[in-house]
């Protein structure tokens, strides 16, 4: 046993074997299993693979160095020579732990929420093989193995979002989800073909190396723009992936799939991956300038707009999705300025907090038999006493109002980083870059605090709306789902505090032990401003604890003041525009949706059905007819045979005395 | 007699031994022991074959010559000889419970399918015209009586009939070929002959050796199955019973194929004119198409197999054709890769297409296999697969077997035919895919009991399954044993 | 009179006629017949060229290849008219044309 755990890189690629596993018993057999077992095997699969990542990581944190197998080589056709192997280092340790363990919880909850659910085994089964896709992706030690998760986890967003697929919306939501991917992906893999084509391979550790090794050249590239060119495909994958301005259009719909589902991949893992491929490729995101620069305003911008939407929501889920979409803002925002362990911590702190929040969304909704509109719900907290506190405990995670709670060490962290921020180009140079977004992120933080607390009034604190009957008969839905809970509310609060600031008294060990694979050559990261951060951060806090005690009461009291507001005027303008996600969707359907569909009808009708069609028909004719013709050959008879048998001998040797008299 | 010529003839030493102990067994032992025991006997005999072969492979580096070039057992041949005992044992395993529904005396059967496994062995390993010729006829004889072994069927008879007649007819033109070959050399080994061709002081009878050569060459084209000598083809492959056509078309194509190689390889260089090139190109090309296009309008799955297996024909020879392209170092990997591949995948197909026949009925047409993808969901799930591999539908073997032909063809600068060949793989995609939607389409045929699969017929289509799914994801490991 | 050449156009006439044979008789049994004689006319071939050329060097593989011929062409003909005799009993019948259940 000790062995097992000393050697414990050898074994590493059990990690994402394990749920493999699973998925396919419970896909194979599952139908025919007890649920129990379905359960058992479902959690009991993810949960050795928390193990093992568990201990994987004590064993990097102990060494210092990654842990890796390589497998050698799996195919080679042309010049390229494809080998695969498993890395778990400082940065996959993180990643590991966060989905396998996350996604553990969730499995757990899941046999609360699926309770009754017909498709059970399916699910757990869906679940498992997504975990293994995801951690492939950040298990792989070359951009094929990346990809091949990335690809996967879209696979199993598209299978889970559309779950309950006898629901028209419901499976068009997964399909929406999957071609929006789709296009990011499309980008993401030419991205992957120019990597190959410059750097001659796709192993990360290579590509490093070229780097390091080919100085003279990667100047050559960054100065042609190569490098921009390539980091900028890779992002629009992350946008794709990560729910990023164009692309993040899919994640709303995607509330439509089971909220575990939700909470997985939408919170804690999938969306993430995007976020993740850029700490993993830092040192070729670095050497753009313009990538970083482009990555700042897109998350920034992301992070206000959707932030603005999410004010006005009334679906609890969809006030988490926009929320969802705004973090992921921040987290591209830090690696945007260099602050990659920052972006990472954001992402493992968001982890915890947003799991949690959707599955005490989860717990709401079952409670109100299906309910997800907030506007029917209210004074829940007396029935929901541990889903009420849950909750709370993950707005003020999400929020960051109160000090040393995870959300609020990681939030505040990345508004430093950026504030910190030189650079700028272009028609930006000279402007305080840093300053402005900022700026940007602060008032984003602002309507985060609105939006989360409004959403714990309209939920918990105002007067019920409810019917008599069914208030009372809402209660906590499952011991299960309550225990997990707890669980998250718990790391949600300690969660964070690996990363304690050297300023608040911490010496912030997460960031020195990700420094390993970002930034080699700082051990302490972090250098002292002297009282900046401590004004930086005093002012995103009270501003946040003002705007969420308004929400709070505006919304937990009742106010008619919203209602007033949004009436007429600039604020019924606002007020739609908002509720409406300002219309992108119907912009999208219009521009691309039925220009796409209207293209391809005439595309059927004159090239595919006259031109097509009747090549291809005619092709098949043609073929029909030269068989026919061999039919006649094949007659039967032994001695035609025979005869064709001499014929074909004669024609051989006229032919040869014909070549050979010709020399 | 010591103990490495030992080691050389094993393999034909335990298939002669136990082919005439399974006879005995059948003389001596009442009716339904016998089979069983014919049965376990003839498995262990390949099995052992199987066994020496593979240590043969492993241990020795160097080509054995024996009795005085006689024999040669390299490891081209030793290949060649693995992927046939493979398909023999499968045969074996799928025809255990079925045998006695086409021939009353099981034993027979065994024993042939052994002795005619011998004929290719020896085949594969034959370097001599004398041995080769034996080989030949011993595996040719032994397959027509198996063509003809279910004796109440009128096919099964004609098969028979037409495959003796045509083969022998063949053979008789071979046998010319080799008598002016000898006349021109006066040897009867193969490399005493090329040596002889070669050399200046045979002058005179040059051209008669080459002709002599060009007649050997037509009994090779008619025992693989090439235009313009394919058209035993279909009939006997549709009239002999279904395992007996399996076996046909895998393992006697692929001892076709060995000895044919062997000889090209040898003889090639006599060749001055580039004749022999042109031709093979032109038969090539005429073979892939003829196969493909008549496969596309058949009816009866057992003769849309034969047109297909015509069709693979040609891809083995476009194989061939560009390992020729480079003969001091001929790369024959692509052609034992696709053989191998080939054989499984059309032993699985038959198996499946057996493993669905019952009550007496062979299932054999396109309303036979109707629906079968419902009521019996693994066997379509089986079949469908062997179909696509067939196909060369991607993440299969049989995808992998065509990549690499036609990349050799590709890299040898063949390209006409290379083109030729994937837009006829292309035509091929038709055919086959027509059967698996004829597994899944709605009316279901009255004929289908729910009846349990046998294991016999589960193991052989796992076991092939898996192989080919396997072959599919990583070819490499398939390499690594053929080199 | 007795040359090489002269055999060998023999053996070729031989050959022509065993191969006639094949190509035009409806009767399977000459059929056979005609095989039979084009697997001997080889021998003749066979035994010519090496009682011209190589019998004086002491070479005798002709000899022995001609007498392998034997063996297997009558082995071929056994198991030849062994069919033959079943399809006679299940058709009644040894006609080519009527045997051609199979085509296309």
């Amino acid at each position: 046993m000790i062995h097992f755990i000393d050697n414990i890189e050898n074994y590493i690629y059990l990690i994402p074997l394990l749920p493999l596993i699973g998925f396919v018993i419970n896909g194979l057999i599952g139908k025919n299993l007890p649920r129990g077992i379905v359960y058992f095997i479902g959690c009991i699969s993810i949960f050795a693979s928390f193990v093992l990542s568990a201990l994987a990581l004590w064993k990097v944190i102990d060494t210092g160095n990654a842990l890796e197998i390589a497998y050698g080589s799996w195919f080679h056709s042309g010049g390229l020579n494809v080998s695969i192997g498993l890395k778990v280092d400082q940065l996959s340790a993180v990643m590991i732990n966060i989905v396998s363990g996350v996604g553990f919880l969730i499995h757990f909850y899941s046999i609360g929420y699926m309770k009754g659910d017909e498709g059970i085994y399916k699910f757990f089964a869906y679940l498992n093989l997504f975990c293994f896709a995801m951690l492939v992706l950040v298990m792989g030690d070359n951009l094929l193995l990346l990809f091949l998760g990335w690809e996967g986890v879209g696979l199993c967003s598209y299978l889970l979002i559309g779950f309950w697929y006898k629901n028209k919306d419901y499976a068009d939501a997964g399909k929406k989800a999957f071609i929006v991917n789709r296009i990011g992906d499309f980008g993401f893999l030419i991205g992957i073909f120019l990597i190959f084509q410059y750097f001659g391979t796709l192993n990360i550790a290579g590509i490093q190396e070229f780097l390091v090794k080919h100085p003279g050249e990667v100047k050559l590239l960054i100065e042609g723009g190569v490098i921009t060119i390539i980091t900028l495909l890779l992002f629009v994958g992350a946008t794709g992936k990560s729910a990023q301005i164009p692309l993040y259009v899919w994640l709303p719909d995607a509330m439509a799939g089971p909220t575990p589902v939700s909470a997985l991949i939408h919170a804690a893992t999938m969306v993430t991956a995007g976020v993740y491929m850029i700490g993993r490729l830092h040192f070729l995101f670095s050497l753009s300038e313009v990538t970083m620069l482009i990555i700042l305003i897109v998350g920034a911008v992301t992070a206000l707009y959707s932030g603005t939407i999410a004010i006005t929501q009334k679906d609890i889920k969809k006030v988490l999705a926009y929320s969802t979409i705004s973090q992921l803002g921040y987290m591209f925002m830090a690696m945007s300025v260099g602050a990659f362990s920052v972006g990472i911590f954001h992402l493992m702190t968001h982890a915890f907090f947003k799991a949690l929040l959707f599955l005490s969304a989860g717990s709401v909704i079952i409670a109100c038999h299906h309910e997800q509109d907030m506007t029917k719900m209210g004074g829940l907290s007396k029935r929901l006493p541990v889903t009420h506190i849950a909750m709370f405990i993950g707005m003020l995670a999400l929020s960051g109002t109160v000090p040393y709670i995870s959300g609020f060490l990681s939030k505040d962290l990345i508004l430093e980083k950026v504030f910190l921020f030189e650079g700028g180009l272009g028609v930006l140079s000279g402007l305080p870059v840093g300053k402005i977004f900022w700026g940007v992120g602060l008032i984003t933080a602002l309507f985060t605090a609105f939006y989360s607390f409004r959403l714990m009034g309209m939920t918990f604190w105002a007067k019920t709306r409810m019917k008599d009957e069914d208030y009372h008969h809402v209660k906590e839905p499952s011991k299960a789902m309550s225990t997990v809970l707890i669980l998250l509310a718990v790391l949600s609060i300690v969660g964070g505090w690996v990363g304690i600031p050297e300023i608040l008294g911490g010496n912030n060990p997460f960031h020195s032990f990700l420094s390993k694979v970002f930034d080699p050559t700082s051990a302490h990261g972090e250098v002292h401003h002297g009282n900046t951060p401590y004004i930086l951060m005093g002012v995103s806090t009270s501003l946040g604890i003002i705007l969420a005690i308004i929400a709070a009461f505006m919304y937990g009291k009742n106010w008619s003041f919203p209602e007033r507001f949004t009436q007429k005027g600039i604020g019924k303008l606002l007020h739609r525009l908002s509720y409406n996600k300002y219309y992108i969707d119907e912009l999208y359907e219009v521009l691309f949706v039925k220009t796409i569909m209207k293209g391809s009808r005439l595309l059927w009708k004159w090239v595919d059905a006259f031109i097509i069609d009747g090549l291809v028909n005619g092709t098949g004719r043609l073929a029909q007819l030269i068989a026919k013709l061999g039919q006649n050959v094949q007659t039967g008879n032994v001695n035609t045979y025979a005869l064709s048998i001499v014929l074909g001998v004669m024609a051989l040797l006229t032919w040869f005395m014909i070549a050979t008299y010709n020399n | 007699m010591n103990i490495t010529t030992l080691n050389g003839i094993l393999p034909i030493l335990i298939l002669t031994g136990v082919g005439l102990l399974v006879l005995l067994v059948e003389a001596f032992i009442e009716r339904d022991r016998e089979r069983r025991f014919a049965f376990i006997l003839s498995l262990a005999g390949i099995i052992a074959t199987l066994v020496s072969l593979f240590s043969q492979l492993v241990h020795h580096d160097a080509d054995l010559l024996l009795f005085g070039g006689a024999l040669i057992v390299d490891h081209t041949g030793l290949a060649f000889s693995i992927i046939i005992c493979l398909g023999a044992l499968l045969v074996l395993i799928l025809s255990h419970r079925h045998v006695t529904r086409i021939h009353r005396n099981a034993g027979e059967f065994y024993s042939l399918i052994l002795f005619a496994t011998l004929g290719m062995h020896a085949l594969t390993i034959s370097n001599d015209m004398m041995t080769f010729f034996v080989s030949l006829e011993v595996m040719s004889v032994a397959v027509y009586i198996l063509a003809g072994v279910n004796r109440k069927s009128l096919k099964s008879n004609e098969s028979a009939l037409k495959y003796l007649i045509l083969g022998a007819f063949s053979t008789a033109f071979l046998l010319l070929g080799i008598a002016f070959v000898y006349g021109a050399t006066g040897q009867m080994g193969f490399m005493e002959i090329k040596e002889a061709l070669l050399s200046e002081a045979n002058a005179p009878f040059q051209s008669v050796g080459i002709l002599g050569l060009i007649l050997i060459m037509v009994g090779f084209i008619f025992k693989i199955g090439a235009f313009p000598f394919q058209q035993w083809v279909p009939d006997v492959y549709e009239g002999a019973p279904s395992i007996v056509t399996a076996f046909m078309a895998t393992c006697v194509k692929t001892a076709a194929f060995a000895i044919l190689l062997r000889g090209l390889f040898t003889f090639f260089q006599a060749d001055e004119s580039g004749f022999l090139m042109s031709a093979l190109t032109v038969i090539t090309v005429l073979t892939m198409i003829f196969g493909n296009f008549m496969a596309l309008i058949q009816s009866n799955i057992k003769r849309l197999i034969a047109y297909s297996g015509i069709a693979h024909t040609g891809y083995i020879l476009l194989a061939i054709l560009a390992a020729l392209s480079d003969p001091a170092k001929p790369d024959i990997t692509p052609i034992l890769f696709y053989l191998l591949v080939y054989t499984l995948m059309t032993v699985g197909a038959f198996a499946v297409l057996i493993g669905a026949s019952r009550g007496g009925e062979e299932v054999e047409t396109f309303e036979d296999i109707r629906g079968l993808g419902y009521k019996h969901k693994l066997l379509g799930l089986f079949m469908a697969f062997f179909f696509f591999s067939l196909a060369g539908i991607p993440s299969t073997a049989g995808f992998m077997g065509k990549f690499f032909i036609f990349k050799a063809a590709i890299s040898k600068e063949l390209y006409a035919l290379a083109v030729i060949g994937i837009l006829t793989a292309v035509v091929s995609v038709y055919y086959y895919l027509k059967i698996v939607v004829y597994l899944y389409l709605k009316e279901e045929n009255r004929r289908y009991e729910k009846y349990s699969i046998q294991w016999n017929y589960l193991l052989a289509s796992f076991l092939t399954f898996l192989l080919v799914l396997f072959l599919g994801i990583f070819p490499q490991f398939g390499f690594k044993l053929l080199k | 009179m007795f040359t090489l050449q002269n055999s060998i156009i023999l053996g070729l006439i031989l050959f022509s006629i065993g191969a006639y044979g094949v190509l035009t008789r409806r009767n399977l049994l000459v059929v056979l017949m005609s095989l039979e004689i084009m697997f001997n006319a080889v021998n003749l071939i066979v035994l010519a060229f090496n009682y011209f050329r190589f019998y004086q060097q002491g070479k005798e593989l002709g000899h022995y290849f001609v007498l392998l011929v034997i063996a297997v062409a009558a082995a071929e003909a056994a198991v030849g008219l062994a069919i033959l005799v079943t399809i006679y009993r299940n058709r009644r019948n040894v006609d080519s044309d009527e045997l051609t259940e199979m085509k296309g």
